[in-house]
């Protein structure tokens, strides 16, 4: 019992931080059809932003809700200042840009961070375990999971529910049409741009503890996301949840079962599901 | 021919002219061509290297025998292809008398035929794999660093004398990690201790908690897990061993010391204390040499050396013994290569000098434990001293 509460837990936990992150990838792309590069950048910055705020203010639950938002702030300056040039001059300008500021910001992180390894010290209760369904498991996790589940719920919601998410529904099927109807599609794009660089940041900061803070960490988890919004769909948020799930599961049962091959599952679940639905889970075929 | 061909003539002689002169017309430098990383992932290694190779070199005056000395320095990427050009841009172009580098076990094996070939003398100053000094050695390779065998099967000898008798072993699944792992176990079962459980996983693994959570069921019967996790996933391992609460005194963690040292205690935090550690070099050694070495790094520097730095500096130490010996006369290879292997080095990590046989580094192996100090810094205490450990040097022919 002890170990399947705790993999449940741990594939849960994975599942999560990658539908923050390519919850943000899959939208901007079906959106704006930009394939945003930079989106790692996004969550790297967002995990130095958390240990700046964590450590000046000596509060950790400050910097889970400052660094999103200056994550976001940053998106917005990048989207208006840079990627807006790019808009309607087809994918390679804008492929050439994201891929440029990746490596920017690499070097800015290590300029002002420095290269070293860097984490955050969890604050006191949050170190240890909990009990759980008569397991003990890391408590962080659960925090993880928890703070994944309500931005989960929130965005599933504000999507679905509101008039701001129904337009951006709009946008995503056909931009040209929302724009003739009178959306201010440029505002919408900025929006969720925004929205976007808050959950990359907040998964950002959330993994400090987990996986620590580097240069160019945010490439290897860009790798991931990319592949779970290839899987579940380019634009879709519900396709992005199940296949954040399905390779959160796929990389625990990969590591348990073959540790070694670990890394490679991941890509056999993306291999499997371009043969059966090449438009990915919850795609529309195009 | 219009004005604009004229000019761009004209700019075409200008640069040519402005080009170095060939290696003949420049006199004596002593030349020393840097094969190490300085962007991505591995440029920590690489500054640190060279940070340590520096002070060396400064404190020499710049010179040796009363040659100046050049450093060219050109980031290898840590990418076997891009070193391997490099190289031969050092050797046929710039003529180096030495190279130093790299960090990388696979860099390190793509280049031996090269630097073989271009008898030209490589100094490794990272990279630990057995081979290089063992089955591929070659008489114009010698290393300062470590070999992987060398810092982990004294570790293993002291754990199953002194830890208990049961581990697990961690290792990420490449060349290093198995070396590494395979020389912690043979040492443990030399003595006395049962073979270790082991665990391999992929390289590029982010989250090791699944893994984790196995350990965790077989932690009654363990007394320790020995890990080696390639670059940023060694205090991560430890952070996620610590966090799902495995440590305890039952319990320890073991790893070798680039896996728990000033590099990394900024990424481990207090999760570091209790670690135990082997290695060939440790900033709290308590000897005049060392402490003489910290204060001067750390005037130049701000910072605390780790072993890194003093592969760094130990790799231009011997070097520089080596040119000073010989008079400034590297003309004789036959006579470089018995010097280099013949000088002792009064290192900070201890006296060290190069086996004739094989190449690698004969140094004194060190096991520690990190500590706490009282003014809140973290450290190594110094529980034991395998003196002048020697690699075997498997299927060196020499």
């Amino acid at each position: 019992m002890q170990i399947i509460v705790e993999q449940v837990l741990n594939a849960l936990q994975m599942g999560v931080l990658l539908f923050l992150i390519a919850s943000g990838l899959s939208l901007v792309f079906g959106l704006m059809h930009v394939v945003n590069l930079a989106h790692g950048a996004l969550y790297m910055v967002g995990a130095y932003f958390g240990i700046t705020v964590a450590r000046g203010l000596d509060n950790f639950y400050l910097a889970l809700l400052l660094a999103p938002l200056l994550t976001a702030m940053l998106g917005v300056v990048l989207e208006r200042t840079l990627l807006a040039r790019t808009y309607g001059r087809g994918m390679y300008p804008q492929v050439l840009l994201t891929l440029g500021l990746v490596f920017a910001f690499d070097e800015l992180v290590r300029i002002i961070w420095g290269a070293p390894i860097q984490t955050l010290a969890l604050p006191p209760g949050l170190e240890g375990t909990v009990m759980l369904f008569g397991a003990s498991v890391p408590a962080y996790r659960v925090l993880v999971v928890v703070i994944g589940a309500v931005a989960i719920v929130a965005l599933l919601l504000g999507f679905g529910r509101t008039r701001l998410g129904a337009m951006v529904r709009a946008g995503v099927d056909d931009r040209e049409m929302a724009a003739a109807l009178g959306i201010d599609v440029n505002r919408l794009f900025s929006g969720v741009f925004a929205v976007g660089s808050a959950l990359a940041g907040l998964a950002g900061v959330l993994s400090v503890p987990i996986f620590n803070a580097y240069p160019g960490m945010g490439s290897e988890i860009l790798i991931s996301a990319l592949v779970v919004v290839v899987v579940g769909g380019m634009g879709s948020l519900a396709g992005a949840l199940i296949a954040s799930l399905l390779i959160g599961a796929a990389t625990v049962v990969g590591q348990i079962y073959a540790a070694e091959f670990s890394t490679a599952v991941i890509y056999l679940v993306l291999v499997v599901v371009l043969l059966v639905r090449p438009q990915g889970l919850m795609g529309i075929a195009r | 021919m219009t004005a604009f061909h004229r000019t761009a003539i004209a700019a075409a002689l200008a640069i040519a002219s402005a080009v170095p002169l060939p290696a003949a017309a420049q006199g004596k430098d002593l030349k020393v061509g840097l094969l190490l990383p300085f962007s991505q992932v591995f440029a920590v290694y690489g500054e640190a290297v060279k940070e340590g190779f520096d002070l060396a070199i400064e404190e020499a005056g710049g010179q040796a025998a009363g040659r100046k000395i050049v450093v060219l320095k050109e980031d290898n990427k840590e990418d076997p292809k891009v070193t391997l050009q490099l190289v031969r841009r050092y050797t046929k172009d710039d003529n180096v008398d030495f190279l130093v580098g790299p960090i990388a076990s696979h860099v390190v094996a793509a280049i031996r035929d090269e630097v073989t070939r271009a008898k030209t003398f490589l100094l490794v100053a990272n990279a630990g794999n057995n081979e290089v000094t063992g089955k591929d050695c070659s008489p114009y390779i010698v290393r300062t660093s470590f070999s992987n065998w060398q810092v982990n099967h004294s570790m293993g000898q002291y754990a199953a004398e002194n830890l208990g008798k049961s581990a697990l072993t961690v290792a990420s699944n490449y060349d290093s990690g198995r070396e590494q792992a395979g020389a912690f176990k043979e040492g443990f079962v030399q003595k006395g201790g049962k073979a270790p459980q082991e665990e391999w996983p992929a390289l590029g693994t982010a989250d090791f908690t699944p893994i984790i959570t196995n350990i965790r069921a077989k932690q009654a019967e363990l007394d320790m897990v020995w890990a080696f996790l390639a670059g940023s996933a060694a205090p991560r391992f430890v952070s996620q061993v610590t966090q799902a609460g495995l440590r305890g005194p039952k319990l320890k963690m073991v790893v070798p010391v680039y896996g728990a040292d000033e590099l990394f205690f900024p990424a481990m935090g207090d999760a570091a204390v209790g670690v135990m550690v082997s290695g060939h070099y440790m900033s709290s050694l308590d000897t005049p040499r060392n402490l003489a070495f910290q204060a001067r790094f750390q005037k130049k520097y701000g910072k605390v050396a780790h072993v890194m730095h003093v592969q760094g500096y130990d790799t231009a130490k011997l070097m520089l013994a080596t040119v000073e010996a010989l008079k400034g006369d590297l003309s004789d290879k036959a006579k470089v290569r018995k010097m280099l292997t013949s000088l002792q080095v009064d290192s900070p990590r201890g006296y060290f000098r190069i086996d004739p046989r094989t190449g690698n580094v004969v140094q004194n192996i060190y096991i520690g434990e990190v500590i706490k100090r009282a003014d809140g810094t973290l450290g190594h205490k110094i529980l034991k001293t395998y003196e002048q450990v020697a690699d075997k040097g498997e299927g060196c022919k020499l």
